[in-house]
């Protein structure tokens, strides 16, 4: 039954990267938002996309693995990145699959502040990784502060970051979309 | 006092929280029949109270575990995807069984509550915000209430119980997923993500954290598409209620006890799904906005049980939404005098404690007890005796996130 009424729903799926998709709403930031700025509306708000800051493209023609480590996130961020599993964005059918051990991974993604008890973690699940190493960091928290303990290569603003934008950030990163 | 030590708390007095105090320790209780706060000094933690109020364990992080003769004691965690948040447990295991567990906090001690210390009420209020995501409305609408007053009550239910559905169908979600009906699962995603997309054009953001400053946004298709995200949800939880697999999974796995519920001063979900009534909507500070709620009682204390108040409560949750007729309305910024508030009030999985000390209009202190300490406390004492296999189950049907019970404490 499930199966017949998910079939009677229709497709849910965005079609995004092909065309963009005018149904997701924006996110709400304040004026002159940055990258570690949470978007709360103090100063009054403007509707805007997250911004995305893509350093290192490096081309993948396989599957991309993604570790996710959550170094000391308010665990928002950590639904936006489950959500991307949910039949809105599908992440698989674009190649990208979650992956529980660093050894495996393409993309390391950190999400939250670095806690005293985690920052071991983080540099002993970026040592496991293989080359070439690439680590994403989604949200506010983790911008800027997870640059000053590995080296970055992409970071996305937002507190939480939508779904939609680590997309965006994953698909940019690996050569197969650009904006 | 240890030889001498008598509790002098009833049996309607839960032990809410235990802080460090100048001298001693600052004992917190909540009287569940008419609300009333209670506060105690002791020199020390009195002899034979761990045994009498293990939830004391919690607060103190005095948990121990000893493994059988044949048995070794397992750390999972703290970046274990299972988990999917930086937390660990402790197993004590011969293999099959879990003997006993638990919780490994501390990997998520944030200073987020920090940053909220010296700045005035409402600059402070973004930082509580973020203490959990996932219930980012009600520590914020708790802070506001305890620092402010209660302003745009219809607003206030309004953001709460949006919160709650969006909450209660991701930890359905996840148990559905953990049960591999992979299909409801994804409808549960689907449905989280819609409601989410809902907070945003209504709240201003999808976990609701600046829906104080935004106010009421106007949304014409909010009653529309809350009519189609009931229907659906309705239709999945149905058939998921009537999935052999699915109840076979959930049925007596972690089952705590009324006696357990008692015993370790559990609130929220486990404690009404043993037929327990602790929640703060009927005691706390937002009572009057819940004066005619009745929760969702169940009798049999099990994950299925817990899975069944949820789904309850979503559908009371949306009969409250669907009949708030919402007003332009702006609250109101000016904190009130100096002097310690405190108060309870209920977040999706169980009851929040929060004291607010304003000292030359400042934030000088803040208190909290977060639900999930009591969750993980809850899961601790349930799992115990259950299949490795059963886990995630019993796990995911508590609803509580790490970040959320690291916050525990006196911030200052």
């Amino acid at each position: 039954m499930w199966l017949a009424k998910g079939i009677k729903r229709g497709i849910i799926t965005t079609k995004f990267p092909r065309e963009e998709d005018k149904s997701i709403p924006k996110s709400l930031y304040d004026k002159d938002c940055g990258f570690s700025c949470f978007n709360s509306c103090m100063n009054g708000c403007e509707e805007r996309d997250d911004k995305i800051e893509v350093r290192r493209k490096i081309p993948f023609n396989k599957s991309v693995h993604i570790f996710v480590l959550d170094v000391g996130s308010c665990s928002s961020c950590n639904r936006e990145i489950s959500l991307l599993n949910s039949p809105q964005y599908d992440l698989h059918r674009l190649g990208f699959f979650f992956t529980p051990v660093p050894r495996h991974a393409d993309i390391l993604l950190v999400i939250g502040e670095p806690t005293e008890k985690m920052i071991t973690v983080l540099k002993e699940a970026y040592e496991q990784m293989p080359e070439p190493k690439i680590v994403v960091t989604a949200g506010a928290c983790a911008n800027e502060k997870i640059e000053k303990i590995i080296e970055v290569d992409a970071r996305i603003s937002g507190c939480p970051p939508q779904p939609i934008a680590i997309l965006k950030a994953l698909l940019m990163l690996t050569g197969r979309w650009n904006p | 006092m240890n030889a001498k030590f008598k509790d002098p708390m009833k049996i309607n007095d839960t032990l809410t929280a235990i802080i460090p105090a100048d001298e001693g320790y600052r004992f917190i209780w909540t009287n569940y029949e008419n609300g009333e706060i209670k506060h105690t000094l002791w020199e020390d933690i009195p002899e034979g109270f761990y045994e009498r109020r293990p939830l004391a364990r919690a607060f103190m992080n005095n948990y121990s575990i000893e493994a059988k003769d044949c048995g070794k004691i397992l750390t999972y965690g703290p970046a274990a995807g299972g988990l999917g948040e930086a937390g660990a447990f402790k197993i004590a295991t011969c293999g099959e069984r879990i003997d006993s567990l638990a919780p490994y906090l501390g990997f998520k001690k944030r200073e987020m509550l920090n940053k909220a210390i010296g700045k005035e009420p409402w600059e402070a209020l973004p930082y509580v915000e973020r203490i959990t995501g996932q219930f980012s409305i009600s520590y914020a609408s708790l802070f506001y209430a305890l620092a402010f007053g209660v302003d745009c009550p219809d607003y206030l239910l309004f953001a709460k119980e949006l919160e709650r559905v969006h909450n209660h169908i991701w930890v359905m979600h996840k148990l559905a997923g953990d049960a591999s009906q992979k299909v409801a699962n994804m409808h549960l995603a689907a449905i989280t993500e819609e409601f989410l997309r809902l907070n945003l054009k209504t709240l201003g953001h999808r976990y609701g954290m600046n829906f104080l400053r935004t106010g009421p946004r106007k949304y014409e298709k909010f009653h529309q598409e809350l009519r189609e995200l009931k229907k659906w949800f309705l239709e999945t939880a149905e058939e998921l209620s009537q999935s052999r697999i699915f109840i076979d999974r959930l049925q007596t796995t972690c089952t705590l006890k009324k006696l357990d519920i008692l015993r370790n001063d559990v609130v929220g979900i486990p404690a009404r799904a043993n037929g327990v009534l602790r929640d703060a909507r009927k005691i706390g500070i937002f009572k009057d906005l819940y004066r005619n709620y009745s929760p969702p009682m169940e009798s049999y204390g099990d994950s299925l049980s817990r899975f069944l108040i949820r789904v309850g409560e979503v559908e009371k949750s949306f009969e409250i939404l669907e009949n708030i007729v919402l007003k332009e309305c702006k609250v109101k910024r000016d904190a009130k005098e100096d002097g310690f508030y405190e108060g309870m009030a209920e977040a999706p999985p169980g009851d929040i404690y929060m004291g607010v000390k304003i000292e030359k209009g400042r934030v000088k202190e803040i208190i909290i007890r977060p639900p999930s300490l009591v969750m993980y406390h809850a899961f601790s004492v349930g799992i115990r005796g259950n299949v490795f296999t059963d886990f995630p189950f019993a796990l995911d049907s508590f609803g509580a996130y790490f970040s959320d019970a690291d916050i525990f404490g006196r911030w200052a």
